[in-house]
């Protein structure tokens, strides 16, 4: 009985504090979080293409990089809360539609996760030109997210 | 012994500019053109090759302006502010200039273009856009924050040669509308009337062209293919 307590009580100190740490996020600290974990998607992105120029890359780098991306874009979902655009006053390129058109988003995001996972497989392979070519794909489904959902300059 | 001018002269006419300046200016005005849609447009592949081709006519002109014709060469317009201080107080008057091929105000123009554009181009080389998708062909030397800087660096830089190709736009028309002097004319023909001017360009060797153009192209090449050798 005291551990049914117990772990009910955790369980509730737990919720309280995940409702207590959402709330207590301002947006401004939502939107650094998620600019971080794309500068990590770009920096891992520019190691693929880096050893893809190469006549013989470490396909070992891409698998991991290629791994870390579809990580990061898995998370996604949780890193744009409603009022994380650019209504909440925060410098940020993520467009309003984000939330107007979600499927729309998710979808896309789902399709680059999936080109991701493709890529992290070709690494396994030792042929090249499969590498590059699904580098390439990634390339193309991140920027079809890109060009609808996040403001140009 | 001086080589008697051919381009653009006929009766009473003298040469201003060789065929290889002319080419150099008009191919840079129409690449830089096309870099900017290019990558106003995402086509970034173009955006590359365009990139390329400015970097190669940038090494042939420079080379250019050490064994180019006389009129394409760094000794015969870069002056120092004396010279420059003494032609800008003629400036407002109502004639066209004496001399043949650029004077010393319009000598500092060209060396800021070419600077710029040469910003322009060696940042370019080594730039990473944001998303690490698209970059120079020298980028894989640098990292992914350092080539996110040499991108900035390159969109500032756009900013200042469109300043300055405005600037330039402008001294042509003053020279056209208040000095009466068509500068364009020759850049396209080549010559322009005697005027005062008795001596025109003197003509480089076909053999320095030769040199320029395959030096140009050589290392364009390879800096193009990231320097592997």
């Amino acid at each position: 009985m005291l551990r049914v307590i117990l772990i009910a009580g955790a369980g509730v100190a737990l919720l309280a504090s995940v409702g207590a740490s959402v709330q207590a996020a301002a947006p401004e600290t939502i939107i650094q979080a998620r600019k971080a974990k794309y500068r990590e998607i770009g920096k891992a992105f520019k190691s693929i293409n880096d050893e893809v120029k190469k006549s013989a890359p470490d396909r070992g780098l891409i698998g991991s990089s290629a791994s870390l991306i579809a990580g990061n874009l898995r998370q996604v979902g949780s890193l744009f809360p409603a009022g994380s655009g650019p209504s909440s006053g925060v410098r940020t390129k993520a467009l309003p539609t984000i939330w107007t058109k979600w499927p729309e988003f998710a979808r896309l995001n789902a399709a680059a996760t999936g080109e991701a996972g493709k890529l992290v497989l070709a690494s396994r392979g030792a042929d090249v030109a499969a590498i590059a070519a699904q580098a390439r794909s990634l390339g193309k489904a991140c920027q079809a997210c890109h060009q609808q959902f996040r403001d140009e300059d | 012994m001086p080589i008697p001018p051919k381009a653009g002269p006929g009766p009473g006419r003298i040469a201003v500019w060789d065929v290889p300046v002319r080419i150099v200016h008009w191919a840079i005005v129409g690449l830089i053109a096309f870099s900017w849609y290019s990558a106003e447009n995402h086509m970034m592949d173009w955006h590359r090759y365009s990139g390329f081709a400015i970097l190669g006519l940038l090494i042939f002109r420079i080379l250019w302006g050490f064994i180019g014709s006389s009129t394409a060469r760094f000794s015969a317009f870069v002056r120092g502010p004396a010279e420059i201080r003494r032609y800008a107080g003629t400036l407002r008057k109502r004639a066209p200039g004496a001399g043949v091929g650029h004077n010393p105000v319009g000598a500092l123009s060209v060396l800021a273009l070419l600077l710029v554009i040469m910003v322009q181009v060696g940042t370019g080389l080594f730039a990473v856009d944001v998303d690490g998708i698209e970059s120079g062909p020298l980028s894989e030397r640098v990292s992914f924050d350092q080539g996110r800087l040499l991108a900035e660096v390159h969109e500032i830089s756009f900013t200042v040669l469109q300043v300055l190709v405005v600037l330039h736009v402008f001294a042509i028309l003053f020279y056209l509308l208040y000095k009466r002097d068509n500068l364009v004319g020759p850049m396209i023909v080549g010559g322009r009337k005697t005027g005062d001017v008795a001596r025109g360009m003197t003509r480089a060797p076909r053999r320095n062209f030769v040199i320029a153009a395959t030096v140009a192209a050589v290392t364009g090449w390879f800096i193009s293919q990231g320097l592997h050798f």
